[in-house]
């Protein structure tokens, strides 16, 4: 064991389990492939507005509607089309795999027989996958915004309440509002990896993730459910626009980040309770 | 280690009770302040001194209409959706030199609409068609802008006029205190005591400092779940002055609003107390609902292909809020005084002769008003059927 070799090098080994984690997290294949397809949707939107022309008062309404006059509107537009749908099951997809995944091909038991208490393991393994919901997050906006920047006129930007911003402070409220996506996106993670810990299989664990997404999605829009809503964890996702308003609104979203929080309190402590307690020895 | 299995457990109850407690903590929460007679702080309220404040109201409606469904982009805000569910409301207002100047704003989903107003002027602004409307300021739109703010819509039940015709039929209690907004507040409780009325009680939190109505809560008769509630969620007596400037941004939509066909005076009171009866006159449904989500003055070509999908995905205007409004007009009761609908709170009589009255009374109290009121009008001709307006 490498890791054992040089005892003196504490902070190295604090740092090795999390760096190998995010290796395994960036490297895999089929996590690259996620990325690539989040990367590919912004410029599929943006070019498609583009070739058809659809602009101010061509029939449609809301964000897409203003891309056409100003390409940093395509970060805003296309953050509002996936977080609904494409950024959380994709967050949550590469989340439940982390344990699941590991518990199916073997190496799970390998790890395990490394000098690390599993606490760390699975802290290690809960930061690649949060740092991949960010990672997924910054794609589909600075994809964006290299679409919107090639493709359309970037200006001073109008925003909700009819003000308008210069093209500098749009950028900071847009880095603002991809931080807000990214840590509504981090609560999806902390979900799947707790869904990953319960289960050997990987394909049960990502049903598992992505059929809870759906049914929050689907208790949200339900107006007859209006008492169950704010204590989704998807309720307010699209709350990230109420920076776009002058003066910006931040309950919404401090509501939707403390829900947040205490999604991933409870989940973390139940994935740590079974991950921790659970008997490997198959 | 079974025992690791109860840690989400406890923390699970942790969060929960937390939670819990913070919320019973905000709602026991009732200052001590010095007493006041009922009466006295209804005549307060009518005194406000606040003349420049702004802040965040939360307002949420059940007045018994179908709730229309949040989906997605569907339409963006638009005022009509008022009507019923929880909404975010932006309020600001300055009169302190003289003139009204002031911006509602309607916040929802990726979309707002503004209302500002500048003395006479007013814009219109929808976020979701980028549409900025330019008119003046007509009674209409008056009585439209006093329902968003707690102060205005407190105006309604305890403003002079109201104290004046409803004295006698009325219990009033200031018995209670709360916390609104931070800042201590009276709870003015009013009972109505007339037969007919669909109001069980109002209760109205007044700031002790300044007068202002920082909460309403309307609750129908033999309820306990309130019809409307309007609360300052944050208030500050101050106003950022940009925040009631409106220049129509580059690129947008400007539509010069011709003023409206409407009688002079198209909103006037009838019959009085409780009861009373607002009625507006010149309504045509047809118009009022294929005007909805259209921009008008402007021919629309449809989009095609990849554009219709994409169209699609950005929400069709106006659409499901249309055809619910066409239901709405299709149920509605056929009487000999026209047609009729009630909820728990309101009552609305719509009239051959298109004028629109809405009550808090009973289908019945109502139908009484509207003959009434058209006996009296027949009777006396034009200027001289005036009701008393609450």
């Amino acid at each position: 064991m490498r890791l054992r070799a040089r005892p003196g090098t504490t902070r190295r080994r604090w740092g090795a389990i999390p760096s190998i984690e995010l290796a395994l997290t960036f490297r895999r294949r089929r996590n690259q492939l996620i990325l690539a397809v989040l990367a590919l949707l912004p410029v599929l939107v943006g070019t498609t507005i583009r070739v058809a022309g659809i602009g101010a008062g061509s029939g449609g309404t809301g964000m897409l509607n203003q891309v056409a006059g100003n390409g940093l509107f395509l970060v805003f537009a296309s953050l509002a089309l996936t977080v609904p749908l494409f950024l959380p099951v994709a967050v949550g997809a590469v989340a439940a795999d982390q344990v699941a995944g590991d518990a199916a091909d073997g190496t799970l038991r390998t790890v395990l027989a490394w000098p690390v208490g599993r606490s760390r393991l699975l802290a290690a393994k809960l930061l690649a996958a949060v740092a991949y919901a960010v990672a997924a997050t910054f794609t589909v906006a600075l994809s964006a915004l290299a679409t919107g920047a090639a493709l359309f006129p970037m200006r001073d930007v109008t925003l909700l309440s009819g003000a308008t911003i210069p093209l500098g402070a749009a950028f900071g409220r847009a880095l603002l509002i991809a931080l807000v996506v990214a840590g509504c996106m981090a609560g999806v993670a902390v979900i799947g990896l707790m869904i990953s810990t319960l289960t050997d299989s990987p394909a049960t664990a990502l049903a598992g993730t992505v059929g809870l997404i759906v049914a929050a999605e689907i208790v949200g829009s339900v107006p007859q459910l209006g008492g169950l809503q704010p204590f989704l964890f998807s309720f307010d996702w699209l709350a990230f626009a109420d920076l776009l308003r002058t003066p910006m609104y931040w309950g919404t979203i401090t509501h939707s980040l403390w829900v947040q929080a205490a999604y991933a309190v409870i989940c973390g402590s139940l994935a740590w309770a079974r991950f921790t307690s659970r008997d490997l020895a198959v | 280690m079974r025992w690791r299995l109860l840690t989400p457990v406890v923390v699970t109850a942790a969060i929960m009770a937390v939670t819990t407690f913070s919320h019973a903590l905000g709602a026991s929460d009732s200052p001590t302040l010095p007493r006041i007679s009922p009466i006295g702080l209804a005549q307060k309220v009518g005194k406000s001194q606040a003349r420049a404040f702004s802040g965040n109201v939360r307002l949420s409606v059940d007045i018994g209409l179908p709730r229309l469904p949040k989906l997605g982009t569907d339409g963006g805000a638009d005022p009509l959706r008022l009507l019923s569910g929880d909404h975010l409301i932006r309020v600001a207002t300055d009169e302190t030199d003289g003139e009204k100047r002031e911006r509602v704003a309607l916040l929802d989903t990726l979309s707002e609409y503004d209302v500002v107003r500048d003395d006479t002027d007013l814009w219109l602004w929808d976020s979701t068609r980028q549409v900025a409307r330019h008119g003046s300021v007509d009674a209409l739109t008056e009585a439209l802008l006093a329902f968003a703010s707690p102060a205005e819509l407190a105006r309604t039940f305890t403003g002079p006029a109201a104290i004046e015709t409803a004295l006698f039929d009325t219990a009033y209690s200031a018995h209670q205190t709360t916390r609104v907004a931070g800042r201590d507040c009276y709870v003015l409780q009013i009972t109505p005591q007339v037969q007919g009325t669909t109001i069980g009680s109002v209760r109205v939190a007044v700031d002790a400092a300044t007068s202002m109505p920082l909460s309403v809560a309307v609750y129908p008769t033999g309820s306990s779940k309130a019809a409307i509630r309007a609360e300052f969620e944050s208030l500050s007596y101050s106003v950022d002055p940009a925040e009631l400037r409106f220049t129509p941004p580059p690129r947008a939509n400007v539509v010069e609003e011709a003023t409206p066909d409407l009688p002079a005076n198209p909103v006037r009171g009838a019959g009085k107390s409780w009861t009373a009866a607002v009625a507006i006159g010149g309504v045509d449904p047809d118009k009022v609902i294929a005007g909805l989500g259209t921009d008008s003055g402007r021919q629309k070509s449809a989009p095609e292909g990849a554009a219709a999908v994409l169209a699609a995905l950005a929400g069709t205007p106006g659409t499901p809020l249309q055809s619910y409004l066409r239901m709405m007009m299709a149920s509605g009761e056929k009487t000999p005084v026209g047609l009729v609908w009630s909820s728990r709170l309101v009552s609305l009589v719509f009239t051959p002769d298109q004028r629109l009255y809405a009550a808090f009374a009973t289908p019945d109290a109502l139908k009484a008003t509207v003959a009434a009121d058209e006996a009296s009008s027949k009777a006396g001709d034009d200027a001289k059927a005036v009701g008393s307006h609450s």
